[in-house]
């Protein structure tokens, strides 16, 4: 198992830190992981207002135990996870301990530097994701929290409070997807990814603020069933090849009637099973035509559309334009 | 007539002169109302925490409006959006080349800057809908690496007033600019919502001048003259909803295009077919009118021109992938 502990830091020193401790060397702010350890990228981008942003793709190949303990600073970590072949996770945050065995997890969490944090994921983990560091000094002068967003900030700074955790929406997987298409050549590349790592943290923002001041909202049902239907989703995007288990399966994963899995479906991801598998597969074909790299025909096929005009019929509908005009 | 000349970046001390000229009353805070004799409606100003500087204007003024900036070597640039019906002429003048536009709507995005003199001359009652962001090129370099080096950005500002009808104001604009106007008040995620509308404005007018590079170059096929004609299918098309619009054969008529030729070039400029472009901005004034909470789902339907609500729902869903009805209980 690998273990690396560090104190509370901006991305950029935690990079270094890291590379250190791997002994590979840190070149634009960008990683790659030893053999021994997995396969993929760490690399950090300076935004021009102040923010800096991590984003990793990687399958590791040895279990991993980050530590990081709590500091003196005062910065947040918004952290954006699509995690894939989890099969245990064990989370603690200054003395809360989570455990859980059936995780399969993707969603986002805001953590920050009053409170410990450690988890440990186990090997074949496959996942990416998107933290975004800020600090209290950036909430003022570039967020203006001030006045009405004062309480927002407070809330914010409540050492060792629980998670913050969202579950991952298609609205939030829409613009990490943009995030990790986006392409260094781009000649706006650091505005671009500026103004959707800013979206994402409105999104998170107004979500969070939504919930702190009205008691009605939030999921409306139990942690578990939030739990449950996480589960129920990382299902349902697995594989975009394979046709998502019929509801009765599904059902029987979460432990509740078919009716009870679909409205709460439905009111944490705002769409109906089938619906969202389907609206993920048409994001991964629009992905996989933007990179140029497939036909059309290798596309649906991927996808696992036996017929190719209905792939091109089921993106029209998505996107209002034809698969090959793209 | 008023006439407003700006020497300097700062919003703040244009509001100031406006009020000095005018005798409107102003506390030296974000915005000026403008009242009788005057004209009516306001004039909003942003100062965002990312070292931008925004106006919003929705005003009419009963006396001409003059506004002019001189040349200067202290670099800046305005990135204008503009919704204006003109009626009478409006007047403007780059460096020494003098635009006139005489009854027409004008819905543009333009890019001026202080390389060249720049002044404009509005006729009185004109409805003035716009939003001005004015930056440096530190922010520009800063924000957008770019400088006014880059050829992109060079070619399109020797335009001068050629430059004027290239970037139309399509649906995507106005939804983001729909946005920043309906912000609620006390919002305390108002600055990073605000923050976010603006760039993102900025951000779309500087991919789509990339993506334009061409045209800018000259190699677009399009006259100055053609996209004027497209400019005023577009504004028939967006006039009024509750009526179905003229035909394609109406349209060609009307500019003196073949219709195929219409059908084209109407794409190449607004990135969708006639069709589906006034589809998708009926659908957005209809999610529009459901926000504002004043207008029932029937109501709503036939300000859009559906006589069936059933077809308006289906058509909603289509492009929002929500019922219209979910918008109502908000």
């Amino acid at each position: 198992m690998f273990q690396f502990t560090y104190n509370y830091c901006d991305h950029i020193e935690y990079l270094h830190l890291l590379a250190a401790s791997l002994g590979v060397p840190v070149k634009d702010n960008m990683i790659w992981l030893p053999r021994d350890l997995g396969t993929g990228y760490i690399k950090v981008e300076e935004l021009a207002n102040g923010l800096q942003v991590l984003f990793n793709e990687c399958i590791l190949h040895q279990p991993f135990l980050f530590h990081r303990n709590k500091s003196d600073g005062n910065g947040y970590t918004l952290r954006f996870d699509e995690v894939r072949n989890l099969k245990a996770l064990s989370v603690k945050i200054g003395d809360i301990i989570l455990e859980d065995n059936t995780a399969i997890y993707s969603g986002a969490f805001l953590s920050n530097s009053f409170s410990e944090l450690q988890y440990v994921v186990n090997a074949e983990t496959e996942g990416r994701n998107i933290n975004i560091y800020f600090t209290n000094e950036w909430l003022d002068q570039y967020a203006g929290l001030k006045n009405e967003g004062e309480f927002l900030k407070t809330a914010l700074t409540v050492p060792g409070s629980v998670i913050h955790f969202e579950v991952l929406t298609l609205a939030y997987r829409e613009l990490m997807e943009q995030i990790f298409e986006l392409k260094t050549e781009h000649p706006l590349y650091l505005a671009v990814l500026q103004n959707r790592v800013m979206l994402l943290l409105e999104k998170f923002l107004r979500n969070f603020y939504i919930r702190l001041t009205d008691e009605t909202s939030g999921y409306g049902m139990s942690e578990n069933d939030v739990k449950r239907m996480v589960q129920i989703e990382a299902i349902l995007v697995k594989d975009m090849g394979v046709a998502p288990p019929p509801v009765s399966e599904l059902a029987r994963i979460a432990m509740m009637s078919e009716t009870k899995l679909k409205n709460t479906f439905k009111r944490i991801y705002q769409y109906g099973l089938y619906e969202y598998y389907q609206k993920n597969r048409m994001m991964k074909a629009r992905q996989m035509l933007n990179s140029k790299k497939h036909s059309v025909k290798e596309v649906g096929m991927h996808l696992g559309f036996k017929n190719l005009s209905n792939f091109t019929i089921a993106f029209k509908k998505e996107f209002n334009i034809l698969p090959s005009q793209f | 007539m008023i006439v407003l000349s700006i020497n300097h970046k700062d919003y703040r001390l244009l509001l100031q002169d406006l009020a000095t000229i005018t005798g409107l009353s102003y506390n030296g805070g974000d915005f000026i109302k403008i009242t009788a004799p005057t004209g009516s409606g306001t004039i909003k100003m942003l100062q965002l925490f990312n070292e931008l500087n925004v106006l919003l204007v929705d005003a009419v003024f009963n006396e001409a409006l003059i506004y002019k900036r001189p040349q200067s070597d202290n670099r800046y640039y305005v990135l204008h959006f503009e919704d204006l019906y003109i009626s009478g002429t409006t007047q403007s003048m780059i460096d020494d080349e003098l635009l006139l536009k005489t009854n027409t709507h004008h819905a543009l995005v333009r890019l001026t800057s202080n390389i060249f003199s720049f002044s404009e001359e509005l006729p009185p009652g004109l409805h003035i809908q716009s939003i001005k962001i004015l930056f440096d090129e530190k922010w520009m370099m800063k924000y957008l690496g770019l400088s006014s080096d880059t050829s992109v950005l060079q070619k399109y500002l020797s335009l001068k007033t050629e430059s004027f009808d290239i970037e139309p104001l399509d649906a995507g604009y106005r939804k983001l600019i729909q946005e920043i106007w309906s912000i609620p008040q006390n919002d305390p995620l108002q600055n990073i919502y605000l923050q976010n509308r603006i760039t993102m404005l900025i951000e779309r007018f500087f991919t789509r001048l990339h993506e334009k590079a061409d045209l800018v170059g000259g190699i677009f096929n399009l006259t100055q003259d053609e996209m004027q004609r497209l400019m005023q299918v577009e504004q028939s098309l967006v006039n009024d909803f509750s009526e179905a619009p003229p035909t394609i054969e109406e349209f060609s008529k009307m500019v003196s295009m073949s219709s195929t030729k219409l059908k084209k070039s109407f794409k190449e400029m607004y990135g969708n077919s006639i069709y589906s472009y006034y589809q998708k901005l009926r659908m957005q004034k209809a999610r529009e009118l459901l926000l504002s909470g004043k207008y029932s789902l029937k109501q709503t339907a036939e300000a859009v021109g559906y006589i069936n609500t059933a077809n308006f729902i289906t058509a909603f869903k289509k492009q929002y992938h929500v019922l219209p009805a979910k918008l109502l209980v908000v």
